[in-house]
């Protein structure tokens, strides 16, 4: 039987390779070859902020066709808050004025636009690596080695500190009284899931990212809200981290380690990643294998529950398995990474874990 | 004379939004046949960018499967069919895997024209994006508000309507030009089309106002009368712009393309066709409902007196309307379907987690009653959207009462998956809300989209495979309408088994009966409803013999009433969905 797994990577080395591109055309800071880290500026772009339109024909009264004799300003000339755009003298004394600061950048059919001055914005390298490529006005590629875990759920932000292992078993959650001092400036590694108290800690205590097994369901609106990157691997709910990543978490304690969180289910599928790099050099680049097949031997992970957080390789497949809910499905036998126990999961709830 | 194409093979690929599964149909005895069919992950995202890979992977499903050989060593589809019985005879090609286009509608009266635009973009998968309105009812919207909206909320289309056919100018002039102006402030590579489907004398004026800010195409006024709507101009102007500025953009589609022996069909079309298709079957006075409820989408397709209607909505599938529901709707509109209690959070959770992985199933009790509550929501609101442009004519019995449906064809990997038949058409039944007799079919497959895309190369092939039961009777279910009070008996039923046997039963109102008749078996069914109750049958009191075929889930009589109604306590309501869910075997 021919099986096609979606695929997650959870590599202790290979060759990474990010784009950082900027959210409008702007300057590439960079270039090829050069060395970054994290914090460093590699580009900057000026954000367009408010928008206003302004009816001139409507205000001073005229037909559209009458504006351009009565208009005061030009296009491309900047004008303040208040200024007079147009203005006619009779039947009545009538003004347009400018509602807001900026530039008037266009107009026609008695209308004016007027856009407020741009906002600067800097792209950071969040990431240690060298500069592969440029592409100007837009972005660059980042290439890096180390360790690369991708996340299942994350809560939008990046950033990027040292590791710090806090809960070194995989299955006990995060709790606020584990967070202490110590913490300030780092990248918090907990064991299972996270709560509600544990978030007002690591607020109190300014760290810098959460990497977690799962998150507690009442304390996913607060984690949204963090400034800080949060990194799920499994699931949300009370789920232990799988074995897998946290033996591989626990081997970079104290590493620097670059989060980003961002996450978009849907169209155009962003899944957030942990990436730690590292000195020594990786192979190839880890990527999904386009045509990789199911087969015994492969590490697999459940992905949905009850089998959340569970790591194994698989023995046989196809097997049938009967669900809780009473379902039938097409299954495989995963001997278990922590207990070698045999488990029968529903091949359509596993990935292959690489 | 024109000759069919010998076509004997035929493989059907139906590229989804999560999943792309491959369906081959070919002559066995001399007839058409469903053979096999394969389904793999969808790899239009990245890291493939190809939908053709996932669909490789799906056909590769079926040769593991039939030993027969459909692609090369490279993974090219062998086509024509070898003599040694490798390939296949044609390809055709049905997607949804692309994203739904955004349309921004702006028009003069929000119940006339704008409510026709609206008909005409259900008809694809789109997501409407704003709507700008004239109409003071509405609320008053300042021309920097109608451009602002155009900038922020990004479309790839915008539709403009108002004005009947010579009728008013100056407004709809003055919505072009807003809109001219929104498309001005967005960077040229991303600024929307426009299309014209208003006032038809004002075509030429509408081109000139936009100038060279967008680009413009003009259709067939939505409303060419203030009580004439006529959506199909603009509606097929929208497929034509969803298939070239999305279906053809697909990664990897230029390959199918190549291999189809159609063009790349829309998957809610194909479905449509079929819906359409069964009801020229036996052109029953009643309408013909079909639901394909997708992971990201849910297409509500239907047929009354011939004409055809279809609904799509691209915010409501199966995993994608969860989390939108609970954030946007009372949550109660779906937790209050589920037989045990659940806090918001962990809903919300389980729900994020399954768009997550979209692909997955639910395996706890809980989870499914979740999705498949979620599931009636959707169909709910979809139906909603649907019924605004059905014209059901004589099927509608009652105007605040769905009209008399049969069959209704349940699609959808929810539904064909559910764990016991009895959960499958108890969600039918309570999102669908039908009176009447019905028969109840499940697509267990998930052929009924493939075998409307083939009815168009080869319609003997459609109708030979609908005909051999790869759709499923699931239930012949009977609603009487009226009021009365619970336990009080509204209906006496008698079955007569053709292979033996009767079976009289009186059903109080409240109750759901589920009376034995399994698939392959008939019965004669006599209904004497009491004197206010009417089961389809000529008027209330009126009853009458049907003839009726088994099914998966047997004869369902739901007396419950219509409009369904929950109780409100919650520890009340959970024991009664718990007990219809017995019911039905659930």
């Amino acid at each position: 039987m021919k099986v096609y797994l979606p695929q997650t990577i959870a590599t202790p080395l290979t060759v990474i390779q990010r784009e950082r591109v900027l959210p409008v055309a702007g300057e590439i800071l960079v270039r090829e070859g050069e060395r970054v880290e994290p914090i460093q500026v590699i580009g900057q772009a000026n954000l367009p902020m408010d928008r206003r339109v302004v009816n001139v024909a409507r205000v001073l009264g005229l037909s559209p066709a009458a504006v351009g004799k009565a208009l005061k300003v030009k296009s491309g000339q900047k004008v303040k808050r208040g200024q007079v755009l147009a203005a006619v003298r009779w039947p009545n004394k009538r003004v347009c004025r400018a509602p807001i600061d900026g530039v008037v950048t266009d107009g026609g059919g008695g209308w004016l636009l007027i856009e407020a001055p741009p906002q600067e914005f800097e792209l950071r390298a969040n990431l240690y690596g060298t500069i592969s490529r440029v592409v100007a006005g837009w972005g660059v590629v980042i290439r890096t080695h180390g360790a690369l875990i991708q996340g299942a759920w994350g809560n939008g932000k990046e950033g990027s500190g040292v590791l710090k292992v806090l809960i070194k078993e995989r299955d006990k959650p995060l709790r606020g009284r584990s967070i202490d001092a110590t913490c300030r400036g780092t990248v918090l590694i907990g064991g299972g899931w996270l709560d509600k108290d544990a978030l007002e800690k690591a607020v109190e205590m300014q760290v810098r990212g959460i990497i977690t097994g799962g998150l507690s369901p009442d304390a996913l609106t607060a984690a949204e809200e963090m400034a800080f990157p949060i990194v799920v691997t499994e699931a949300l709910g009370d789920v232990p981290m799988c074995p897998r990543i946290h033996h591989l978490l626990m081997a970079h304690d104290g590493r620097e380690a670059t989060l980003d969180a961002r996450f978009r289910t849907g169209w155009e599928v962003v899944r957030p990643e942990v990436i730690v790099p590292l000195p020594a050099e990786g192979a190839a680049e880890a990527l999904p294998d386009a045509n990789l097949e199911l087969k015994v031997g492969d590490v697999v992970r459940g992905v949905r529950a009850p089998y959340l957080g569970i790591t194994g390789v698989v023995v046989a497949f196809p097997s049938w398995a009967r669900t809780a809910s009473g379902a039938q499905m097409a299954a495989a036998r995963v001997k278990r990474d922590d207990d070698e126990q045999i488990m029968t999961i529903p091949l359509v709830n596993l990935e292959i874990l690489r | 004379m024109a000759t069919e194409q010998p076509i004997g093979s035929i493989l059907v690929a139906d590229c989804g939004a999560v999943m792309t599964k491959a369906v081959l149909l070919g002559r066995v005895g001399g007839a058409y046949r469903f053979i096999a069919r394969g389904e793999a992950p969808t790899t239009a995202d990245a890291p493939w960018y190809d939908v053709a890979v996932g669909l490789q992977h799906a056909i590769a499903q079926i040769e593991d499967v039939t030993g027969r050989t459909l692609l090369q060593v490279g993974g090219q589809l062998i086509i024509p069919e070898e003599q040694s019985g490798i390939g296949v005879d044609a390809l055709v090609v049905l997607a949804s895997a692309a994203q739904p286009l955004r349309v921004l509608l702006s028009g003069l009266v929000r119940d006339i024209s704008l409510v026709s635009a609206e008909h005409a973009v259900a008809g694809t998968y789109a997501t409407i994006a704003g709507v700008i309105s004239r109409d003071p009812s509405q609320g008053w919207m300042s021309e920097e508000e109608q451009v602002r909206l155009i900038a922020e909320s990004r479309p790839e289309l915008i539709c403009i309507v108002g004005g009947c056919d010579g009728g008013a100018t100056l407004p709809v002039l003055e919505l072009v030009e807003t809109a001219a102006l929104g498309c001005a402030l967005i960077e040229k590579e991303k600024r929307p089309s426009l299309i014209f489907a208003g006032n038809a004398a004002l075509r030429q004026r509408v081109v000139h106002t936009v100038g060279d800010r967008a680009e413009v195409r003009v259709t067939d006024n939505v409303r060419p009368l203030p009580d004439q709507e006529s959506p199909d101009g603009l509606r097929a102007e929208l497929e034509s712009f969803y298939a070239q500025s999305k279906l053809e953009q697909l990664p990897g589609s230029e390959l199918l393309a190549h291999w189809s022996a159609l063009p790349i069909t829309p998957t809610a079309k194909a479905f449509s066709q079929l819906i359409h298709y069964v009801w020229y079957l036996d052109e029953s006075p009643k309408g013909t409902l079909g639901i394909d409820l997708g992971a990201a989408h849910t297409t509500v397709a239907s047929a009354f007196a011939g004409h055809p209607g279809l609904t799509v909505r691209s915010d409501l599938g199966a995993v994608s309307a969860g989390r939108r529901l609970l954030g946007e709707k009372d949550p109660s509109s779906i937790l209050r379907w589920l037989p045990v209690p659940m806090e918001l959070d962990e809903a919300r959770a389980i729900l994020l987690n399954w768009e997550a992985r979209p692909w997955t199933v639910p395996q706890e009790p809980q989870e499914l009653w979740l999705a498949q509550a979620v599931a009636r929501e959707a169909i709910r609101e979809t139906l909603r959207t649907a019924q605004r442009s059905w014209q059901p004519g004589k099927a509608q019995l009652y105007p605040h009462l769905t009209p008399l449906l049969d069959p209704i064809l349940l699609s959808g990997g929810l539904l064909a998956g559910a764990p016991r038949p009895g959960q499958a058409v108890l969600l039918a039944l309570d999102a669908i809300q039908p009176i009447g007799i019905s028969t109840v079919l499940l697509d267990l497959h998930g052929l009924a989209p493939a075998l409307g895309g083939v009815a168009r190369l080869k319609p003997l092939a459609a109708v030979e495979i609908l005909d051999s039961g790869c759709i499923v009777n699931l239930a012949t279910v009977v609603t009487p309408v009226g009021e009365a009070r619970k336990g009080e008996v509204v209906l006496r039923v008698r079955v007569q088994y053709e292979q033996g046997g009767m079976l009289d039963v009186e059903v109080p109102y409240g109750s759901l009966e589920v009376l034995p008749l399994p698939p392959g078996q008939e019965a004669v069914l006599e209904l004497r409803p009491r004197g206010r109750f009417d089961v389809g049958l000529g008027g209330s009191g009126k009853g009458g013999r049907r003839r009726v075929r088994g099914g998966l889930a047997g004869l369902i009589i739901d007396a419950r009433g219509r409009p369904l109604e929950l109780p409100q306590e919650p520890s009340r309501r959970q024991k009664q969905i718990q007990q219809w869910l017995w019911d039905v075997g659930g």
